[in-house]
This record gives structure tokens, sequence and C-alpha cells, in this order.
């Protein structure tokens, strides 16, 4: 119940995300609403259910974002789970600053992530020598843009969790 | 087996959750290749709610825009308004300068042309009018200090307008060559035929009457009239109208025919007043046209005394121009026709 309330609002925020930005003329960058789901998700949950929930979110956003190559997003959803299930055993994340600097530090990771597995497994990305050179300039730009959201999705999934489960504790607050 | 997934359920789950996107990107990563069925499935799967979402952030954004965000709109309309209205007599100022343009370029251009006569340039600053909205006759804003005398002939780029009749200090009144008292003597251009313009005094329209008694040629509509310069009043050459129609009556012994005047009388804002020819001939004249030079006399009966050149204007051979009264012309006009 929970997993597919957290993968139904990732998929409504995925969708709104990219007409809202186009009217708010602001979509040159559009801030990976699927990693920071995936961070969330890698904090609360057990591995198995995040790594199934992240297969889930990263073949969503696989379909939203034009030109991808499937199997792409996933990899890097499910990557991000793992790093931040990991990191929940040795960190304790609190705040809306410390969303904010996860968010903005994994996405510059996975940045360079999508880099290498496309320039592995893609074959035509280096066509037009375009595809590196766009995902190294908009590395930074993409991640200051995320940062944000990681405080906005953190709060709103934490209210959902609240919703949902009888879970006392926040990763957030 | 069981047991073995269970024990090592994170582990596989993990190397599962890793292997399948590496799978799925290698499949998909190929090129060229076909789209797939998880790719047609993931487009339809998106692509609705994206495209309703866009519907709803549009009509949203709609709404906002159209119904609600109007806090500047009022103020902006105002601005809009003034600025439109000043715009549009940035527009009129312009039309009008421009049209004005277009006059004082044809008064050049005839003054250009006919450099054998001295001529006195002149507003228009007032306008008689009739019930009907005809101008009767027009007052100047040049008078006995700029040389005027009555009598003399008035024109425009045009043609001709017609004669000073009243003049009084930095004033001068008009009659116009429609006026019925206004008598022209003419000839139509490259036809041998002479005869006299006549004005109607019409309270409806421009019009006047070509008074003729031999016809050497067939007369056409269009057929061009200008002074002939044999009433010693008009220098020749200048243009007085075009034959309007050709349904000719018959009066006594003289044939009559409808002229139209060739000046837009009711547009009129700038004028030329002859005050004199000088022995140069004429450029870009009407062709045929002879230039009788001498033609023009002062202190004829019936008209104001020659006014004196001013300094350093023309030469030996100015003169003034004057009313001499020719058989065509009477040196006063008997008929009284008010509009």
């Amino acid at each position: 119940m929970r997993g597919l309330a957290l993968v139904l609002t990732t998929f409504l925020l995925m969708a709104l995300l990219s007409p809202l930005l186009h009217d708010a003329d602001i979509a040159r960058y559009v801030p990976d609403i699927a990693l920071v789901a995936c961070l969330y998700i890698g904090l609360t949950t057990s591995l198995e259910k995040a790594i199934a929930l992240a297969l889930v979110i990263g073949l969503l956003e696989d379909g939203f974002t034009t030109g991808q190559t499937v199997g792409l997003g996933m990899e890097i959803a499910v990557l991000s789970v793992l790093a931040s299930h990991r990191l929940s055993r040795r960190l304790v994340l609190r705040g809306p600053v410390g969303a904010m600097f996860l968010a903005f530090s994994t996405s510059l990771a996975t940045s360079l992530v999508e880099l290498v597995l496309s320039l592995v497994f893609v074959r035509n990305f280096t066509e037009g020598a375009s595809g590196p050179l766009v995902v190294l300039q908009s590395m930074l730009p993409q991640a200051l843009v995320t940062a944000p959201f990681g405080a906005i999705v953190f709060w709103l999934f934490d209210r959902l969790d609240a919703l949902t489960s009888r879970k006392n504790e926040s990763v957030f607050m | 087996m069981r047991e073995f997934f269970l024990r090592h359920r994170k582990s596989l789950t993990t190397v599962l959750g890793i292997a399948l996107p590496l799978f799925l990107l290698y499949v998909h990563g190929r090129s060229p290749r076909k789209t797939t069925i998880i790719e047609k499935a993931l487009i339809g799967v998106t692509a609705p709610v994206q495209g309703a979402a866009a519907r709803v952030l549009s009509g949203i954004s709609d709404l906002w825009n159209g119904y609600i965000a109007l806090v500047d709109v009022a103020e902006e309309n105002t601005a809009l308004r003034a600025e439109r209205q000043r715009l549009e007599a940035d527009s009129a100022r312009l039309a009008t300068a421009l049209a004005e343009n277009d006059r004082l370029r044809a008064e050049l251009e005839f003054k250009r042309k006919r450099r054998d006569i001295r001529t006195v340039s002149a507003h228009i600053i007032g306008k008689d009018l009739s019930p009907y909205g005809r101008i009767l006759r027009v007052a100047l804003d040049a008078g006995a200090q700029s040389d005027i005398a009555e009598g003399m002939p008035v024109v425009n780029g045009l043609g001709l307008v017609g004669r000073v009749v009243r003049v009084s200090g930095e004033y001068a009144e008009v009659m116009l060559a429609v006026d019925a008292r206004s008598v022209v003597n003419v000839r139509v251009l490259d036809k041998g035929v002479t005869g006299t313009v006549t004005g109607t005094s019409s309270p409806y329209n421009y019009v006047a009457r070509m008074s003729y008694l031999h016809r050497a040629e067939p007369l056409e509509v269009g057929d061009l009239l200008v002074t002939s310069g044999h009433d010693k009043v008009f220098p020749p050459g200048l243009y007085v109208g075009t034959i309007r129609s050709l349904e000719e009556r018959q009066r006594e012994v003289e044939y009559e025919l409808q002229v139209t005047p060739s000046v837009n009388l009711a547009g009129l804002e700038e004028v030329q007043i002859v005050i004199g020819v000088v022995d140069e001939p004429a450029m870009g004249s009407p062709s045929g046209l002879r230039l009788e030079a001498d033609a023009i006399v002062p202190g004829a009966p019936g008209t104001t005394p020659a006014p004196t050149p001013p300094a350093g204007a023309p030469g030996p051979g100015a003169r003034p121009p004057g009313a001499q009264p020719s058989p065509a012309s009477p040196p006063t006009p008997q008929r009284r026709g008010g509009p």
C-alpha cells in the first residue's frame, strides 16, 4: 500500500512537472524527481522492496524522458536506492538542508553514472559528439535544480507515510 | 533451494536489480533497432497521463492569467489607450505633413516649370462656404504688402484657382474660377479650338462651362483646357480644367460644354499669386504651348494698378499681370451668380 502510494505520487509528480516547468518557462533543466524519490525509498524501506520500487520508478522515468534509452533510468534508480540504503546505516539525515545536500550530491553522481552507462551501452550516444557534452554541461545545473526538490519531495513523502502507515520516524524532521 | 533463496534474498535481489536494467539497456542501446514492446507500453502509460497533466495545467494557467491575475490589466489598459491616442495623433500629424509635403512639392514643381511668371506664395486662411459646403471664395494671408493687387491670377501646382478680387493690408480675397463672375479665355490643348470658361456658381459642385463659336477639330471628354492668354489677365498655358461632358447646348451663336476644374478647390491649402511675368521660356509647359510673355500688360481697364516689383526681383523683362479686356472676356463681369 505504502509502496504503491509512493510510486503513484512519483508518477504524478513526474507527469506534472514537465508541463508545469514548461508553463513557467524554466524547462531547460528538469529536476530529477525519480532520483529524489528513490533516495527517500532507499532511506526508509527495506532493501528488497526498495529495489523493486526503484525498478518501477526507473522504468516510468525512462518512459517520461523522451529519447532516453530504456534501462538507463532503472539502473540509476536502483543504484540510488542501494547508495541511500547503505547511507541510511551510517548517516542520520535530518531537516531540509540535509535532503537538499543529499539530492544535490547524488544528482551529480548519477550524471556521471549516466554518462558512463551511455558511453558503454548506447551505441549512438557519441554520434555528433554532442551526447557526452550535453550530460557534462547539464550536470551542475541539473543538480542545482534537483536540490530544492529534495526537500520538497522528502517532506511530501513524509506526509504520505504519515497517512499510509503509523510510522513515527521521519527522515525529514 | 528455497532456503538458498531466502538466505541470499538480499544479494539476489540486488544482483537482479542491477542486472535487469543493464540487460534492458543493452537491448535498447543497440542501433539501429525497432521500437520494442516495452517502449510501446511505456509510451502507452506515460503519454496519456502527461497529455492530461499538460491540459489541466494549461487550463489552470489560462484561468489564472485570463480571469484571476488581472491586477495590472486596468492600469495597462489605460496606458495602452493613452498610447493608442498618442499614436493616432501622431499618425494624423504625419498624414497632414505628408499631404502638405505633396502640395508644396507640386507648388515647387510648378514654380520650377513656370520660370516665366513671378509668384508670391500664400496660405488659405479663410473659406466662405455655401450651405452645401461648397467653397465660394477664399482669403489669403498675403496682401498689398506682398505686392498683391486686384485682378492678379491665383494658381497652384494643378492649375488655375481664380483671381484676386479684393486686397486689404496683409490679406486678399480670391474669386474662384468656378464663380459665375469669372471669365477665362482658354484653348483646348493640341486642338485648334478657343473659347471662354465661365463659372457656374453651382451650389452643389465645382463645375464651369466652356463657350465657343467654332469647332475646328472634334472634342473629347478629358480634353485639357489651358489659358490662352488672349484676355491679357491670365498668363498662357495654365491648366484650367478638362472637358467633363460632350453634351453641348447651343446658346445663340455659341456652343457650351461642361468643364471640370483641374484644381481640387475643396482641398486648397496653399496657392501662388502671379504678380508678374518675365521674358524667360517656360520649362516643361504643356506640349504645343506658346508662351506669350508680352501678352500681359499692366494698368488695363477694370484691373488694379500694376504692382511695383520688389527689389531684387526680375529683370527688365518682368511685368505685373493685369486684366486687359478682350472680346471674349468683358472687363467687368456682369453676371451675379450666387451659390
